[in-house]
């Protein structure tokens, strides 16, 4: 804050917490808000951008209620209904969030942001023609918001529309979270026509379980262009090599080498006009190292009780994944696996929520696998071993799929578009069943279900 | 310039000596005396001689008070002072002297030994192995160095040693002392060679009968090997012998506790209460009684018993609850043990024996499930004579001594990722199943050995460090009643943990604490067994245990034979019994006593599943 002596405006001191907001310092926009709303308890405009501050700091009953009374103190300011919206979104409170997108676009009927929210709760809620109106209207205000189109893709796709779906879906690199992920080339995108050896680059441009979901169409590609190289950060290496059709594989820009023409690997589906009916689903095509195999397989022996059937479990994700929330459940909900004698529990856990496992007292024996996994690869030889894995929609998944393995996923009421809606297998992966919620951030019964169907 | 004036001060020296400071503890020892000149003093010192001799102990003193303010280092002035002050039981002056003594040149045994003993005899065994070792340096072959070193050793828990000196002064010594084979035959009861302690009790009272200790001991023993009416008898003769001796009728007392006969329990306190009035019982004492009167379902007096025991230790032993151990403890590990920290550690091999780590907090019932295990041939007891915190003390030393960082335990770990350094775990590995090779826990026939170091709970990372594939049975139990029968007795944890409930709940909830944290960072092979279920079905619980790690075998018959001679009985094998369940829930005879535990146990009693536990003991 400024110096002792200096006045300063109202407008200045917001402008300073959104600007520590923007920039990610939590902490200290946190104590700016906190010290002007002791002196401006009841402006809406401090109640509101503290809320949102706090909502950041995951204090979101505290941001609820600060941004309510805001939306009291001055319920015709458009910005307040359409940022509560998305709290609300967050925190579960659907009804709640539609009413106030509904109240944002009624407000402010000509912001593009206020129905790019609207477009966004109607997905969570799954109610699809409205979300690609709310998304058509978007863009109709604004043809270059990239959100707006990615979101209308994902409503496509999600629907099972994926030839539409994948048109939208180039939008994707234009999202601002997508910088550097396509090198910096004046070679064009590939167009799936014919090219020398080694002269199509591909990038595995997307998330982990995106591109070994994707990873299928590098042999389809290499068809077109013999030995393509694949740039891809280095813990993919092990597990996209083998794939057949591949030539070199390099993880950084410079190494490239001269190429003709380039194509994200997530753009794949879109180039080999990918429906519902031709998804290439020749699995496994991952193939883990068979010492690999047998080293774990014998792990597993010495640490596992004899007669139990084995029962992989992941249920928490990346926590920077923008739907973490939706997905990561507590290890606890799973208590009606943990009921049964004849189960034998191995988490493939990665990551700081192994801790749950420090207090794990169910009847089934649990074997806290995860601090022994270097990488993916022993991910996937570990997978070999086990009877079934049950899982969250997180990278695992993906490889369980890609390798054959007898797999449950748990997923949300309104998944991830690749998991389409309605159906409780994937034509992505052929051995993998879908358990969904049936209620918005309500997982009761899932876990029910599934166990029942071990 | 006028030079400072010399000052005379005459401060009396804090030690209690009755020397000024400035020719005690603050001596400067660039200004003595030529030793040479001390002969001025041999008239003085003569008559302080004889005044001692005669046992005019203040004319002595001030002779020699004298004569060690002109001559701060006489030796045989320090001698006397040592003695009167040691006669007089002013234990710091003595200590400090003997310390003086010991430092003067040239180096005298005796002196050493003194020192020694004068540690000893205040329980200060860690602190009397210095000077002991400086005696052996001087005289090797001396009987009576030999047989201290063998108390402090046996003190310490280094039982081999301990021994192995013990008979080194047997070999030296012709006849034999009744005294040292006395304590030969402890430390061998220690070490859970039972046959042999009663032999070497019997060669002890045979050299002298009417040792009271000695015939205690070999009860004990008695008592070990399930004979308890030998025990009994030998308890009879021993309170025969000394009538007055308080440690000999809680031995006889227990014993009739142990006989299911707790009325006589009670008596046998209540008469030793009856002779010292108006003295207090003692802490045991008081835990005896609770224990008899709890089994007499008087759980009101049993209740105020226990807290009568815990308020002697409190009020008059000075024994106060200090919460730093436990959390600095709890801290070592929460800071250390992290998957990602540890990622690069090295993975010893197996070996021949497998260890069987039996976790739990103390009074758990690790000790019920080392009994079933044992049971079956090739799974031995180490009880909780294992290894691991000599060998966690071991590692901070080999790490600097290959040429590593001066560190300590757990940070060592961290430094046997690099270097010569990792060679060390795999050598520790090695080290634990060698002391039990060679302390005769495990033999050729050995598959699986037991370990239920009361440290285990704070070691368990290091544990699956060394053995990352050796099982671990966490044996759980109603917190309220792991807590209750910590309290209930007289034994002392980490921070005097014990004196109060809080304190046990404390130390319950940092260890169960401390396990989580290694259960959520490292892999196990780890199974939880319930102490509820060991007592209403063992057998069942035996057979999830044998099965866990890889063994088959018929657990009913195990538990129906009679007790496997291991090869070196445990220290619970003298209270062993069947599997009862007098334990069960035995928090519920109290009522509403536990409320300073509350806010730390009732967590876990919801995470343990123990919230809806309405089951009574049958």
């Amino acid at each position: 804050m400024n110096g002792a002596g200096v006045k300063v405006t109202l407008g200045e001191v917001l402008n300073e917490i959104s600007a520590y907001e923007r920039d990610g310092k939590l902490e200290d926009a946190e104590a700016l808000a906190e010290r002007v709303l002791r002196a401006a308890p009841e402006h809406p405009h401090v109640l509101h951008l503290s809320g949102i501050v706090a909502y950041r700091r995951g204090k979101i009953p505290l941001a609820i209620e600060r941004m309510e009374k805001s939306l009291e103190l001055s319920p015709t300011v458009a910005v307040y209904p359409r940022n509560m919206c998305e709290i609300y979104r967050g925190a579960g409170r659907l009804d709640d969030a539609l009413r106030m997108a509904l109240r944002a676009v009624e407000l402010a009927p000509d912001d593009s942001r206020a129905h790019f929210n609207h477009a966004l709760i109607r997905y969570e809620r799954r109610e699809l023609d409205d979300a690609l109106a709310a998304a058509d209207r978007s863009i109709e205000l604004d043809p270059t918001f990239p959100e707006a189109h990615f979101e209308r893709a994902e409503v496509l796709l999600l629907g099972g529309r994926l030839t539409e779906g994948w048109e939208s879906y180039e939008w994707r690199f234009k999202l601002k979270q997508a910088e550097g992920m396509l090198p910096k080339t004046d070679k064009p995108q590939w167009d799936g026509g014919a090219l020398p050896e080694g002269k199509l680059l591909i990038v595995a441009d997307q998330g982990f379980g995106d591109c070994i979901q994707f990873g299928r169409y590098i042999p389809w590609a290499a068809e077109r262009a013999p030995k393509p190289v694949l740039a891809c950060s280095g813990d993919l290496v092990p597990i996209l090599r083998q794939i057949p059709g591949l030539g070199r594989i390099v993880t950084r820009w410079e190494t490239t080498g001269d190429f003709d023409a380039y194509i994200p690997l997530s753009g794949m589906p879109r180039l080999a006009g990918t429906t519902i009916d031709n998804i290439p689903a020749t699995v496994p095509y991952l193939h883990p190292d068979p010492a690999k195999i047998a080293a774990w397989k014998a792990t597993l022996d010495s640490l596992t009780p004899r007669g139990k059937q084995r029962i992989g479990l992941v249920w928490a994700g990346r926590p920077t994944h923008k739907n973490d929330r939706k997905r990561t459940v507590k290890l606890e909900q799973f208590a009606p696996l943990f009921a049964r004698s004849d189960l034998a529990i191995v988490t493939v856990q990665k990551g700081d929520q192994i801790a749950q496992v420090g207090t794990y007292f169910g009847t089934a024996p649990l074997v806290n696998l995860g601090p022994s996994i270097n990488d993916f690869t022993d991910t996937l030889a570990i997978l070999q071993s086990l009877d079934h894995l049950v899982t969250i929609d997180t990278s695992v998944a993906h490889l369980a799929g890609a390798s054959g393995v007898a797999t449950s996923v748990i997923l949300p009421y309104a998944p991830d578009w690749r998991w389409l809606l309605d159906r409780d297998d994937t034509p992505w992966y052929p051995s993998v069943r879908l358990y969904r919620q049936q209620h918005p951030y309500d997982w009761s019964g899932v876990i029910e279900r599934l166990v029942a169907a071990i | 310039m006028a030079k400072p004036r010399p000052e005379f001060d005459p401060a009396l020296c804090a030690c209690g000596s009755g020397l000024r400071a400035a020719r005690c503890c603050k001596l400067d020892a660039a200004g003595l005396p030529d030793p040479v000149n001390h002969a001025a003093l041999d008239t003085v010192i003569e008559q302080a001689r004889a005044a001692r001799a005669a046992n005019r102990n203040r004319e002595a003193e001030r002779h020699i008070l004298q004569i060690l303010d002109l001559a701060p280092h006489h030796r045989e002035a320090l001698r006397l002072l040592f003695e009167l002050r040691r006669a007089e039981g002013r234990i710091a002056a003595a200590e400090a002297l003997i310390a003086r003594i010991a430092a003067i040149p040239p180096d005298v045994a005796a002196a050493h030994v003194q020192h020694a003993q004068l540690l000893i005899n205040q329980s200060r065994h860690a602190e009397a192995e210095i000077p002991a070792r400086r005696a052996l340096n001087l005289m090797p072959r001396d009987a009576t160095i030999h047989h201290i070193l063998g108390i402090i050793f046996t003190e310490t828990n280094r039982l081999t040693a301990g021994e192995r000196h013990y008979r080194l002064a047997l070999g030296l010594s012709e006849p034999h002392d009744a005294g040292l084979l006395g304590n030969l035959a402890w430390n061998l009861k220690q070490q859970g060679r039972l046959d042999e302690a009663a032999a070497t009790y019997e060669s002890a009272l045979a050299v002298r009968r009417d040792n009271a200790r000695a015939l205690a001991g070999f009860a004990q023993v008695e008592a070990a090997r399930f004979r308890l009416d030998a025990a009994e008898t030998l308890l009879a003769e021993a309170s025969a012998l000394a009538p007055a001796d308080r440690m000999i009728a809680v031995l006889a007392a227990l014993t009739r506790l142990h006989r299911d006969d707790p009325e006589a329990a009670v008596t046998r306190i209540d008469a030793t209460a009856a002779a010292i009035a108006p003295q207090s019982l003692v802490a045991t004492e008081f835990a005896a009684k609770g224990q008899a009167l709890e089994r007499l379902g008087r759980f009101d007096e049993a209740w105020a018993a226990y807290q009568a025991g815990r308020a002697f230790q409190r009020d008059r032993a000075n024994r106060h609850f200090s919460p730093a151990p436990i959390e600095a403890r709890l801290a070592a590990v929460t800071t250390i043990f992290l998957a990602d920290r540890l990622a690069g550690l090295a993975r010893p091999a197996a070996g021949a024996v497998t260890p069987v780590f039996l976790l739990g907090s103390p009074r758990a019932g690790t000790s019920l499930l080392e009994q079933m295990l044992t049971q079956l041939p090739g799974i031995d007891p180490a009880d909780a004579r294992a290894p691991l915190p000599e060998l966690s003390r071991l590692l901070p030393a080999l790490v600097t001594g290959l040429g590593g960082p001066a560190t300590s335990f757990p940070e060592a770990l961290l430094e046997t990722t690099a270097g010569d350094q990792r060679d060390i775990l795999p050598m520790l590995a090695n080290r634990y199943l060698a002391i039990l090779r060679a302390a005769g826990t495990t033999t050729p026939e050995t598959r699986f050995v037991t370990d239920r170091n009361p440290d285990l709970p704070w070691l368990l990372g290091f544990a699956a460090t060394l053995f990352p594939l050796a099982p671990v049975i966490h044996v759980l139990r109603h917190p309220l009643d792991v807590v209750l029968s910590g309290f209930a007795q007289d034994k002392l944890y980490e921070g005097n943990a014990g004196v109060t409930l809080a304190g046990m709940a404390m130390l319950f909830d940092a260890q169960m604490r401390a396990i989580a944290q290694v259960r959520g960072q490292t892999t196990l092979r780890y199974l939880p067994v319930r102490y509820e279920d060991m007592v209403r079905d063992p057998a069942a619980i035996l057979r999830e245990v044998l099965d866990f790690i890889g063994v088959t075998a018929d657990p009913a018959a195990l538990l129906a034979a009679s007790p496997r001679a291991v090869p070196r009985a445990p220290t619970h094998q003298v209270v062993r019994l069947p599997p009862h369940r007098r334990g069960l829930y035995r928090h519920r005879g109290f009522g509403p006593v536990f409320g300073e535990a509350l806010p730390l146990l009732t967590p876990w009693i919801d995470r343990l599943g123990y919230a809806d536990a309405r089951e009574i003991a049958a």
